[in-house]
């Protein structure tokens, strides 16, 4: 809808970090971790699933990771937070993850 | 380890300690995905607080047999070369220090936590090993460093789905809801089948015991009939199916649907059910007003011979 620039990419890491009873507590995605665009995803305000998508949105526009495994997917349906770090920068942040189908809460 | 005053001078990330991160599953897409798969590797070793480079470099001097170490405790026994693009020079940019550093670095990951890296090779997922991309993050050497000691030997083999550890029905819960979803589904599926099957035989059954009827004598028949046509006058009366008539009602649908002749009780059913359809509910209120009528003119009997009764037991008494 905006102008702000989507970028797509197929190559990346993310992590389902467990907690201390090896229960999935939340997702996580460092910024060196990617193809390309960790400036996106380090500026991102939004994570949003899209189909077989998830796409950090930002100010500064879209990362779109394609087609993340189904794990990452059902994490996502089950409303983990996503961590974005970056080690380089000392960044971190964390974004509520949405699903495009579900209705806003 | 922890009290490693290399370790505590490095960045951890609190909202990771927050949500109480204490391991993870790295999952890798596409066909660079085990490059960035390292990287998040090292960046989340960094995060958490398990190995930082600095600490990584003051423990140069490790024994290399921390690499057979590893290698040997995750059952992973080769470390692979490719030959193709930056993995090449990631290799050969992998001195031997550099592979003892690596190695401490593996170990330092799984040290104070302890399953970090255990997890890791558990959950791997995506695309082939090499055709790297090249990336000016910085975060790359961090990544080689992880790759010389961890990152071909418990990376090295990536395949193309799940491979989910042996103790994931007991860690990972959504393993665990996936598999019960698709038994919730098959057991519906099955029960729907068993509910035809049942209904199937029931009626196949039924239809055996009319066969074995029609073989009767005929006094039996006639009173087997006989009990049919109580059974269905109860009905006209009361608006209530016995059991007993209904199955043997179904039976005889089944019979009339399919074309042959039904059995001479039926078509009193039918007469007796038709006007109960075609009026619909008000039957039970034409019953209730029936019966109603009945009982005031039962009274209105009873209330007229008591009359008479006191008339003729009043008039002997008094005269």
């Amino acid at each position: 809808m905006t102008a702000v620039p989507a970028v797509e990419i197929q190559s990346f890491g993310i992590v389902i970090g467990c907690n201390e009873a090896k229960q999935p507590a939340c997702l996580i995605l460092s910024c060196d971790a990617l193809q390309e665009g960790g400036e996106l995803a380090r500026a991102a305000t939004e994570a949003v699933l899209a189909g077989p998508d998830l796409m950090l949105v930002g100010t500064q526009g879209t990362l779109v990771l394609k087609n993340v495994a189904e794990a990452i997917r059902e994490a996502a349906l089950a409303k983990l937070p996503l961590v974005v770090i970056d080690p380089n920068t000392e960044h971190e942040s964390l974004l509520q993850l949405r699903h495009e189908g579900a209705a806003d809460e | 380890m922890s009290d490693d005053p290399a370790v505590q001078t490095s960045w951890k990330s609190k909202l990771l300690a927050d949500l109480g991160i204490k391991s993870g599953a790295v999952i890798e897409h596409g066909p660079a995905g085990a490059k960035c798969g390292r990287a998040l590797t090292a960046a989340l070793a960094v995060a958490l607080g398990c190995a930082s480079p600095a600490h990584a470099q003051e423990q140069a001097n490790l024994d290399t047999s921390a690499i057979s170490t590893i290698t040997a405790q995750y059952g992973a026994s080769v470390i692979e070369q490719h030959a193709s693009g930056d993995k090449v020079k990631a290799q050969q940019e992998t001195s031997l220090s550099k592979l003892e550093i690596a190695s401490e670095l593996g170990s330092a990951i799984l040290d104070p936590q302890g399953t970090l890296l255990k997890a890791s090779t558990r959950f791997v997922i995506g695309g082939a090993v090499g055709a790297l991309t090249d990336s000016k993050d910085t975060g790359d050497q961090a990544a080689n460093i992880a790759s010389a000691a961890i990152g071909s030997t418990l990376f090295g083999p990536v395949v193309g789905a799940y491979i989910i550890y042996d103790q994931a029905q007991e860690t990972y819960a959504f393993v665990k809801e996936r598999q019960q979803q698709k038994l919730d589904e098959k057991l519906s599926q099955v029960a729907t089948r068993i509910e035809r099957v049942q209904a199937e035989e029931v009626m196949r059954i039924r239809l055996e015991e009319r066969q074995n009827r029609s073989a009767l004598p005929e006094d039996a028949k006639i009173a087997d009939q006989a009990a049919l046509l109580k059974l269905v006058e109860d009905f006209k009366e009361t608006g209530y199916v016995e059991p007993a008539l209904q199955a043997r009602v179904e039976v005889e649908k089944a019979v009339d649907k399919a074309g042959f002749q039904t059995e001479a009780w039926y078509s009193s059913y039918v007469q007796a059910s038709s006007p109960t359809q075609q009026v619909g509910s008000p039957t039970t209120r034409d019953r209730f007003l029936a019966g109603l009528n009945n009982l005031n003119a039962a009274m209105e009997a009873r209330d007229s011979l008591r009359k008479d009764e006191s008339a003729t037991m009043h008039v002997p008494g008094l005269r």
